[in-house]
């Protein structure tokens, strides 16, 4: 698990990057996966990543679940700019649409995770400016509070209420035609 | 994660959501529509302020109306809707009074936009049910008219104003108003819509669908952005007077049997800084009369001039007689149109779609073109299409860049199933493929010309389909 990037043959002559999560694991990425994180995409403009980029948010678990998502993303953006001009027939576009499927199904089985794993990986996407996979996540949250009322809410997400009887009865009038 | 490393270990019963930064908690709150996003205002103290933080604050009446939507949408819903919708934004706008106002003067809530959504297409809509909209509106905006003043944005869909005086609370009362969008309104079919309004902040005029008589636009000092798609009037659909800010105009529209065509120079007669025209006729015949050097003054600003959805079969000089008038322009974008989708569903209402007479060898100017940029969408090795890039090439020194693309993808056409344009259509109407092809154009377009040419992308239908599909996926 711990070399992340190696599996990939036609990464081996792209320019490597190391990232280092919290509990000093060692990833090797390339370049073209790394920069989905605008942070380390940052940092590699400024050249500060040699030696191994340290993480110290992320710990190895979710390092490497970020990673899993940021190749998999990395090769369709990559497949994208490579649709060169002299492909044209339709059978080209059914791959192509078939990959953008795949895509979709990859991000729905990445979310099958407990929900500790999804707010780790909500605040890795954060720290690491990973706008896609931070959408994906919170996309994940919103639908999961979709039409539910409070109480189904606090009850999900161990939320308590530690507004006064008043208080909350004020919210609720000033704010009736929420829950009509 | 050990960002809460006292904590790392009880896990289970954790609020972890509650811990999350107030910037992605109302990322996740702009996911969920306004009611459940507000609900979430009574979870704690953590969250009690949370939903007036809204940075986009979208309030959809479709939100108030029960799930699933039925179809059609009774009148008593929406009644009973639109009133839920007006306590919403009361809510927003008054019983958090203090907070939002504090809200507007911080900047964080800059504007307020606001869209009366009617599910109806256009078609099934009879005046009744545009004048019920009316009403609906109107008794809206005199209930809750502190709404008015931080009022910015504003989109309406199936209202008939034949009695009511929209041009009052448009433009006197809106006086915050930028940004107004119609869709299928009108002041009784066919009658005119004059706007005079001098004090009016009015920037985007958008209208879509719009039986007017005419739009004549006497006064709007700010307007900078106006669209009309589809009208039905068979003359010249809008009148400019003073509109000193005007530089973007899109006009989109196919024309039917009726029309007679009008006279660009005479709609833009008194316009000042047009930098941007489109006209998109929608793979019909022309609404425009053939001119010539009268554009001269009215496009003497122009810098970007796109004509769309040309019908693939019409010869395409006439085009050089809009470029001869308008020596400015930088960047001219032409789309040519082809679409089995509606040329076999439809019982056709339009007329032959006639070739355009305008006569090119008669007002040729010795005026130095701008022109940098050459983009034709729906490109093939056609005659006529060949024939007009080589006399642009000719015409344009300044040419660096001559973009052919392949079409664009259409869902229609896909829909019903045609086949793609190589198996049915002959080899010079296919975009060409592959880099023989594609050199073989190259030579035809610049065999007679001596070099430095313009540098040609070829752009295919992969490329404008991912395009397409990425821009819909995210």
């Amino acid at each position: 698990m711990a070399s992340a990037g190696s599996g990939d043959e036609k990464a081996a002559a792209a320019a490597m990057i190391t990232l280092i999560s919290s509990d000093n694991e060692k990833f090797e990425v390339t370049e073209a996966t790394a920069t989905l994180s605008q942070t380390i995409r940052h940092m590699i403009e400024d050249g500060c990543t040699d030696g191994g980029v340290p993480l110290p948010n992320v710990t190895s678990k979710i390092l490497a679940r970020v990673i899993e998502y940021c190749k998999k993303h990395a090769t369709a953006a990559a497949g994208e700019e490579g649709s060169s001009s002299s492909f044209s027939d339709a059978a080209f576009l059914e791959v192509d649409r078939a990959f953008l499927e795949e895509l979709e199904e990859f991000d729905d089985a990445f979310l099958e995770v407990d929900r500790a794993t999804l707010f780790d990986l909500i605040l890795a996407a954060n720290y690491l400016d990973i706008k896609g996979l931070l959408n994906l996540t919170c996309q994940k949250v919103a639908d999961s509070v979709k039409g539910k009322t409070p109480e189904q809410i606090r009850e999900m997400y161990n939320i308590v209420n530690d507004l006064t009887p008043e208080e909350e009865a004020e919210i609720r009038r000033e704010t009736q035609w929420a829950f009509e | 994660m050990e960002l809460n490393n006292q904590q790392s270990q009880k896990t289970e019963d954790e609020d972890r959501l509650s811990m999350l930064p107030d910037d992605i908690l109302l990322s996740i709150l702009t996911r969920v529509n306004i009611t459940t996003a507000t609900r979430t205002s009574v979870l704690s103290t953590r969250w009690k302020h949370l939903p007036w933080l809204l940075h986009d604050l979208t309030i959809d009446v479709k939100d108030f109306l029960p799930t699933p939507h039925p179809n059609p949408i009774e009148a008593a819903h929406m009644d009973a809707a639109m009133a839920s919708l007006s306590k919403a934004i009361r809510s927003f706008l008054d019983a958090v009074g203090p907070l939002l106002r504090e809200a507007i003067n911080a900047g964080i809530l800059k504007d307020l936009d606001l869209a009366f959504v009617d599910e109806k297409e256009p078609a099934d809509c009879i005046f009744k049910d545009m004048l019920h909209q009316a009403s609906l509106v109107d008794g809206f905006f005199s209930a809750y008219p502190t709404v008015i003043h931080c009022l910015a944005s504003l989109s309406l869909d199936n209202v008939c104003f034949a009695k009511w005086d929209m041009h009052h609370l448009l433009f006197d009362c809106c006086k915050q108003l930028r940004c107004l969008f119609l869709s299928n309104c009108d002041m009784g079919v066919l009658s005119a819509w004059k706007i005079q309004a001098a004090d009016s902040h009015l920037a985007v005029l958008e209208l879509g669908a719009c039986c007017l008589g005419k739009l004549e636009v006497l006064h709007l000092p700010k307007l900078e952005h106006l669209c009309w798609d589809g009208w039905i009037c068979p003359n010249a659909p809008l009148s400019l007077d003073v509109v000193p800010s005007l530089t973007e105009l899109h006009l989109i529209c196919p024309a039917n049997i009726y029309f007679q065509g009008f006279k660009l120079s005479d709609v833009l007669r008194n316009t000042t800084s047009l930098h941007n025209l489109t006209l998109n006729f929608q793979g019909e015949k022309l609404w425009l009369q053939p001119e010539g050097k009268q554009l001269f003054t009215v496009f003497n600003k122009l810098r970007k001039l796109s004509l769309h959805d040309i019908f693939v079969e019409l010869d395409l000089l006439w085009m050089i007689v809009l470029l001869e008038a308008a020596p400015t322009v930088e960047i001219f974008d032409v789309e040519i149109w082809e679409h089995p989708c509606t040329v076999d569903t439809e019982v056709r209402r339009h007329s032959e779609r006639i070739n355009p007479s305008w006569k090119v060898v008669e007002f040729a100017t010795h005026k130095e073109w701008q022109l940098r940029e050459l983009h034709i969408t729906g490109f093939a090795p056609m005659e006529q299409q060949l024939t007009f890039i080589k006399t642009v090439i000719k015409r344009a020194p300044n040419l660096q860049t001559l973009v052919l693309k392949d079409y664009s993808f259409c869902e229609a056409c896909e829909a019903i199933g045609a086949l793609p344009r190589s198996e049915r259509l002959p080899k010079d109407h296919v975009f060409p493929k592959g880099k023989d092809e594609q050199d073989l154009v190259v030579t035809q377009l610049t065999g007679g010309i001596v070099s430095p040419h313009p540098q040609i992308n070829f752009v295919d239908y992969v490329r404008n389909w991912c395009s397409y599909s990425l821009r819909e996926e995210w």
